[in-house]
């Protein structure tokens, strides 16, 4: 398999989109990248991953209605790919391999 | 209807601006949804963060195609990297200049946050503009100890009810803290607990984590606490309604937590209780009228379209009602607002360091001075590499170039040494302002979330740009092509006194007349510490004493005598030298006249051992004796003198009243500084009073740290509910002159800094002519000249811009030592000695940089300066 780079942050955003769901979209993932983590990424940075994500292929976006709330301005849904998802797998893959081979160290996450 | 906060205009028309217009519109959608979400903390925060939201998006993805036209776009490159070969080229030029900027900016940077930090005083308590300060003057003895009567705030009240708010003060110092629920957990809080009224959580504004600010403290024996005070006593229990012994006397209950102020708040906001006690706990004297304690303020707001001037003005008429004044006599009220009160040096300030305006100015001055300093260095150097630069200029000019372009491409490049210099300044700037927190005090850290740091680099930016690059610019741009690439540049560009010796003369002045007045402080802190002050300060130990009355005084000296290394015990009301003044008012009944004679004196109440412990002689009649009632008086020679008598011996037995007691005088003792050096020595009263003893002082024969355990053992035997806390005389004593020597050391530091930047700049200038004049220098030598006349030669025309600097600089000193010397009563006449060492100081300095690069040149073959072309 090709390998393509994935990235800390990167990872993390995969990870939350996937973890939303149908209602991933721009501050969705900042949001919930912020009560899950506690750090806080700048918008800026977010977007920039995102569409990096894009890119390469790890996931898809659709724009959706306009809303009131935004000053009527759209939202970008993002939604993990085939692509996507197997990059989630492998990294978890890599980093499972690796753990398994640090000497006394407990693999019992709840 | 109110209109719907919006974000700021200019970052949506920059975010617009830049932004690709396929994403403009979901990314100005998550703004905005995130600006709606942070409105609820606050208009300022959410518009605070849209703008960093905005730049965070300024990235290569979302950034449209900006269509400047190419050509701009090149010849910007080109011009950035002809700058950086230039200033790679000049190595020498470019780090002086580099290093000048960057020390001058990170000083600069500095002194702005810690003046801008003391200019901040309660900028943000709501309607900072209408909250007063009231001071009660005497137009016979002026400011009254610069505190009110208790009863000030009810009356205020009843005559002024068209004032919103008016609340009482009194900050405590030293209060002992125990928590109720646990016994024996004791604190010792030097300042941030106050008795005020109800209205001081209407008048002031803080955050609340729990109680009704309306409602908090109606109740008598209720406080309100600060987060971090909560925390230190209490941990992770809730606070909300435990109980607080205050000073042994009796328990407050917390009714209310609100969150720690910011550090730019004169105001005590730690422990908060009720101003109205219990009738058994009234303080003193809460009808009294007549006396005052510096510590007791009042506050008012007033309302809208009020002038503190009418009130001012009709205040004696107000004060004349209430107080019992002597035919004569008036006091008026004036009301100091709210942000000026930082600066009013002579208030009590409850524990907060108040600062002299003059000395902020003054810091703000060398500040601005030193990045003076280091534009001049830049502006000399490159407008003597004009040389250096000219066939470039030329060329240019020939190939097309308009003066405009040329002084933008000069510009440029100042502005990359600029931008440089401000990294490595940004990059500093915070180790070293650390590493001066204990000169600059409190206070003035480098936040780099503050806004105003960055708009002070913006504009400092800008200012050395246009300060240090517009000159040179101006001055390349103007070449004549056509003698320039023919090299016929006059080489003796800049006879007489142009723009660069001026400034090369500004430099030599602000460098000496640092050094003088630096000199002239210094002498007159070394006088501060050789001044004989009367009496003995070493080896004298001091605590307070809790308990008031002669049999508790008697135990505790009993108990402290049985330490041997103790030679004498004393205790009275103030050591020699305190901070603690007290002061009242006296008859004395002279023989001659009729009427006794009343004045104002300082009072010490002293037992037997006072003399004895801190060693100070009597010079007349008899010691006191112990005793419950006074029966008499000693007093000092200045009060003798007050008196109308030169001979101690004279004045023995005449009768003095105070207190409300009639005695004679029984001794006349030395005069001895009982104030700072800053004031003079009062006339001085002393007796006998075992209720007001609340000093105790041991003259120590061994100052081990295993004495000063057993003191506080015994100590502790006798009050054992009480807190402990000590400390030597001498060492109280050198915090009265602190903050002098604290501004002495930092203007040291200042002023070596902005010396050195002189220095360098000066070495790359006189590098530079001496390159310039080799040719010269050579056929001299070839013509007979001998070093030492050549080294004059140079050294001539710089010993002239010194001796001009220094007329310059002398005036200057002089004129700011003045004002300096003028707050102490004891002082230093400024004499010519400090004068003449900066002007041979800086002749040297000279001499040394002049024949460090002359010299070189001076000995080498004439030959080969000669043949070089």
């Amino acid at each position: 398999m090709k390998y393509t780079r994935l990235g800390a942050f990167e990872e993390l955003v995969l990870l939350t989109i996937g973890a939303l769901h149908e209602d991933a979209y721009g501050v969705a993932i900042k949001e919930e990248i912020e009560s899950t983590t506690g750090k806080k990424p700048s918008i800026g940075a977010l977007h920039s991953a995102l569409s990096r994500l894009e890119q390469k292929g790890f996931i898809q976006s659709h724009e959706g209605g306009a809303t009131a709330l935004r000053g009527g301005r759209r939202k970008r849904y993002y939604l993990l790919t085939m692509a996507g998802q197997e990059a989630l797998v492998g990294s978890r893959q890599l980093r499972e391999k690796l753990i398994r081979r640090i000497p006394g160290l407990k693999l019992d996450i709840a | 209807m109110k209109q719907h906060p919006q974000p700021p205009r200019w970052a949506s028309r920059f975010l617009h601006w830049f932004c690709k217009p396929e994403e403009l519109d979901i990314l100005e959608g998550d703004l905005l949804e995130l600006f709606d979400k942070r409105l609820e903390q606050g208009k300022q925060h959410a518009r605070l963060h849209y703008v960093r939201d905005v730049f965070s998006l300024f990235r290569p993805f979302a950034i449209k195609n900006l269509h400047l036209p190419l050509v701009y776009l090149d010849m910007f490159q080109h011009n950035v990297k002809i700058s950086f070969r230039n200033i790679l080229r000049n190595r020498t030029h470019s780090l002086i200049n580099l290093a000048g900027l960057s020390v001058g900016m990170v000083c600069a940077t500095i002194l702005f946050m810690k003046v801008n930090y003391e200019l901040s005083f309660d900028n943000f308590q709501q309607d900072s503009d209408r909250i007063f300060r009231i001071l009660v003057k005497n137009d016979l003895q002026g400011l009254t100890n610069s505190g009110v009567p208790h009863p000030l705030g009810e009356a205020i009240r009843t005559d002024y009810p068209n004032f919103e708010r008016v609340t009482m003060v009194e900050g405590m110092y030293d209060v002992l803290v125990e928590i109720v629920d646990q016994p024996g957990q004791r604190f010792l809080e030097e300042k941030g607990i106050a008795y005020v009224e109800p209205d001081y959580f209407r008048m002031f504004s803080f955050n609340w984590k729990e109680g009704n600010p309306d409602n908090v403290i109606d109740q008598p024996y209720t406080a309100v606490i600060s987060e971090s005070l909560a925390k230190k006593y209490f941990g992770k229990q809730d606070p909300m309604g435990q109980l607080l012994r205050l000073d042994n006397r009796f328990e407050v209950k917390i009714n209310g937590i609100i969150e720690d102020q910011p550090q730019n708040t004169e105001l005590p906001s730690g422990l908060l209780v009720t101003y109205h006690l219990g009738k058994e706990h009234q303080r003193d004297v809460q009808d009294n009228w007549g006396s005052v304690s510096s510590s007791v303020q009042c506050f008012v707001k007033l309302p809208v379209g009020l002038s503190h001037e009418s009130i001012e003005g009709e205040s004696p008429e107000f004060l004349a009602k209430y107080k019992d004044l002597d035919e004569g006599e008036t006091e008026r009220m004036i009301l100091m607002p709210l942000r000026e009160i930082h600066f009013f040096t002579e208030g009590d300030h409850w524990g907060t360091a108040p600062m002299e305006k003059s000395s902020l100015w003054a810091l703000g001055l060398i500040g601005l001075f030193l990045l003076i300093a280091a534009c001049i260095n830049f502006i000399n150097l490159n407008t003597v590499l004009v040389f250096k630069r000219a066939k470039e200029v030329g060329l240019r000019k020939v190939l097309g170039s308009m003066p405009r372009q040329i002084v933008g491409y000069f510009l440029n490049e100042t502005a990359l040494i600029t931008l440089f210099s401000l990294v490595l300044c940004i990059i500093f700037v915070s180790p070293i302002q650390e590493f001066l927190t204990y000169y600059l005090g409190d206070g003035g850290e480098i936040d780099f979330a503050n806004p105003s740091l960055w708009l002070f680099w913006g504009a400092a930016f800008l200012g050395v740009l246009l300060l240090a690059g517009l000159y040179p610019a101006f001055r390349l741009s103007g070449l004549n092509p056509v003698l320039s690439l023919k090299n016929k540049i006059d080489r003796k560009y800049g006879k007489g006194l142009n723009l660069r010796r001026s400034l090369v003369v500004v430099q030599f002045a602000i460098s000496q007349a640092l050094i003088i007045i630096t000199l002239l402080m210094m002498q007159q802190m070394e006088y501060f510490r050789n001044q004989p002050l009367g009496f003995d300060q070493n080896a004298i130990y001091e605590f307070g004493n809790p308990i008031q009355n002669s049999q508790e005084a008697e135990r505790l000296k009993t108990a402290l005598k049985q330490i041997p290394a103790i030679s004498q015990v004393s205790l009275s009301s103030a050591g020699a030298a305190s901070g603690s003044i007290w002061k009242s008012n006296f008859y004395f009944f002279s023989p001659e006249q009729e009427e006794p004679l009343e004045d104002f004196s300082q009072v010490k109440l002293i037992d037997v051992d006072y003399l004895e412990t801190y060693g100070i002689p009597l010079l007349a009649g008899e010691n006191v004796i112990p005793t419950d009632t006074v029966n008499r008086y000693l007093i000092n020679e200045k009060m003798m003198r007050l008196l109308g008598y030169e001979n101690p011996a004279d004045i023995l037995g005449m009768e003095l009243k105070t207190w409300g007691r009639r005695a004679p005088i029984s001794g006349v003792i030395q005069d001895f500084h009982m104030n700072t050096l800053h004031k003079a020595i009062d006339p001085l009263i002393l007796f006998v009073e075992p209720e007001s003893f609340y000093t105790c002082g041991v003259k120590l024969n061994e100052t081990s740290p295993k004495v000063l355990g057993q003191i506080e053992q015994t100590w502790s035997e006798i009050f054992p509910t009480y807190y402990f806390s000590g400390r030597f005389l001498d060492r109280t004593i050198e915090d009265f002159y602190e903050s002098e020597q604290k501004a002495f050391e930092l203007f040291e530091i200042f002023s070596l800094i902005a010396i050195f930047i002189g220095a360098i700049g000066l070495f790359g200038l006189i590098s530079f002519v001496v390159a310039q004049r080799t040719k010269e220098i050579g056929i001299r030598k070839v013509l007979g000249a001998n070093l030492q006349q050549i080294i004059m030669l140079l050294n001539r025309e710089f010993f002239v811009l010194v001796l001009m600097g220094f007329v310059l600089a002398a005036p200057l000193a002089w004129f700011f030592i003045d004002q300096w010397l003028a707050e102490f009563a004891f002082k230093i006449e400024p004499g010519v000695m400090a004068f003449g060492i900066a002007l041979v100081a800086s002749l040297v300095l000279v001499l040394l940089i002049v024949g460090s690069r002359t010299l070189r040149v001076a000995m080498t073959n004439p030959v080969t300066s000669l043949r070089d072309e």
